[in-house]
């Protein structure tokens, strides 16, 4: 049986996830970006996907995303 | 504000810098603090640039670039402003964004005349005792208020090398509540949208662009905007008017000066992306600028 407060904890632990995802994600972004490997455009729509992923607080296709930048 | 936001006004006409200076920029902010939050206002802050690096069609474009791209056609305005209000919405449940600034729409009624309609804007902000509020105006079909009747009903003017540039729909008016007889008035200007490099060109870094036509127009701002600002006072049409610039979330130009009762009147203006900002005080340009400032800046 579920605990009071089991939903809040799993949907902290999403957070706490996400934003773990964001920050690796921000880095190796931005360290493609230094190298010259992608351009603007594909910046702005790699953030916009990541975005939408984590909206839907898909981790496991956001990790698979961020793997295959 | 972002630095690679104003670096994307300084580097020169030169494309290749700009977009370098935008990438160095990005890459430095991606690095700084990364959150989701941080990753929204980048994207918002990226979509505002698009035009100056772009060179996508709007099939497969992000979302904030299908809504620019969108709105280079009249029919498809309507659904680009869904996109982008789509887009802001998404932001907000997820807490990517910080601070949303709607404005509230004043209707101008069939017999009503738009000085009215200003008026009873003002006495709402009056009653509702807000610190800051936007407000917008539209006809009674629901349409945008052409900025050229809005100017001609306040009998206010702005400077024709300025006004060639302006969004017709795309306008706001401002009341900062400061007191139950003191309210500060601003307004929100935004630059139409162009369609290539040579508009954001000629806009950003020529000799009739907005900056040195922003200068030109100081000697008239306070008689060509005496209608809205300081609708008390007698003022000359000219006034040799010593702007000075201020820090702050952007720099924003400035002058004083004293009307026929000693009353000390001031101007401001700051011109950040595509939007000119004015007020007639350093406070209310300030709330101005903070409530219109980048998701996720301070």
């Amino acid at each position: 049986m579920r605990k009071k407060g089991d939903a809040n904890n799993i949907h902290e632990i999403n957070k706490n996830q996400l934003e773990e995802l964001s920050k690796s994600f921000s880095f190796k972004l931005a360290e493609k970006l230094e190298k010259g490997e992608i351009g603007l455009d594909e910046t702005q729509e790699k953030i916009h996907n990541f975005l939408m992923l984590a909206k839907e607080e898909n981790i496991a296709e956001m990790e698979k995303f961020m793997n295959e930048i | 504000m972002f630095e690679f936001l104003k670096s994307a006004r300084r580097e020169g006409a030169n494309k290749e810098g700009q977009e370098t200076a935008i990438k160095q920029g990005v890459a430095q902010e991606l690095k700084k603090e990364p959150s989701l939050k941080k990753l929204g206002a980048i994207f918002v802050a990226l979509a505002m640039l698009s035009p100056l690096f772009s060179s996508r069609k709007a099939e497969g474009a992000s979302v904030g670039e299908q809504a620019r791209n969108l709105e280079l056609d009249p029919d498809a305005q309507k659904e680009g402003a869904r996109l982008e209000k789509q887009l802001e919405r998404q932001m907000a449940e997820k807490g990517f964004r910080v601070e949303i600034s709607l404005p509230k729409a004043v209707i101008v009624g069939e017999t009503e005349v738009v000085p009215d309609a200003y008026q009873r804007a003002y006495q709402d902000a009056q009653s509702r005792k807000e610190s800051y509020r936007e407000v917008s105006f539209r006809t009674i079909n629901n349409r945008p208020l052409p900025l050229r009747d809005f100017l001609n009903g306040l009998g206010i003017k702005i400077n024709t090398a300025i006004y060639q540039y302006l969004d017709q729909d795309d306008y706001r008016a401002v009341f900062c509540y400061r007191g139950p007889n003191a309210i500060d008035r601003g307004l929100i200007l935004n630059l139409k949208r162009g369609s290539d490099m040579e508009y954001y060109k000629k806009v950003y870094y020529s000799s009739e662009g907005i900056d040195p036509s922003l200068e030109k127009w100081e000697p008239t701002i306070f008689s060509d905007l005496k209608n809205i600002f300081f609708p008390e006072s007698i003022l000359p049409d000219k006034y040799v008017a010593q702007f000075q610039t201020t820090t702050g979330l952007a720099p924003v130009e400035y002058a004083t000066r004293k009307d026929q009762k000693g009353n000390n009147l001031f101007i401001g203006y700051a011109a950040v992306g595509e939007t000119l900002f004015l007020a007639n005080s350093l406070e209310c340009q300030r709330e101005i600028l903070k409530a219109n400032a980048p998701p996720g800046e301070p």
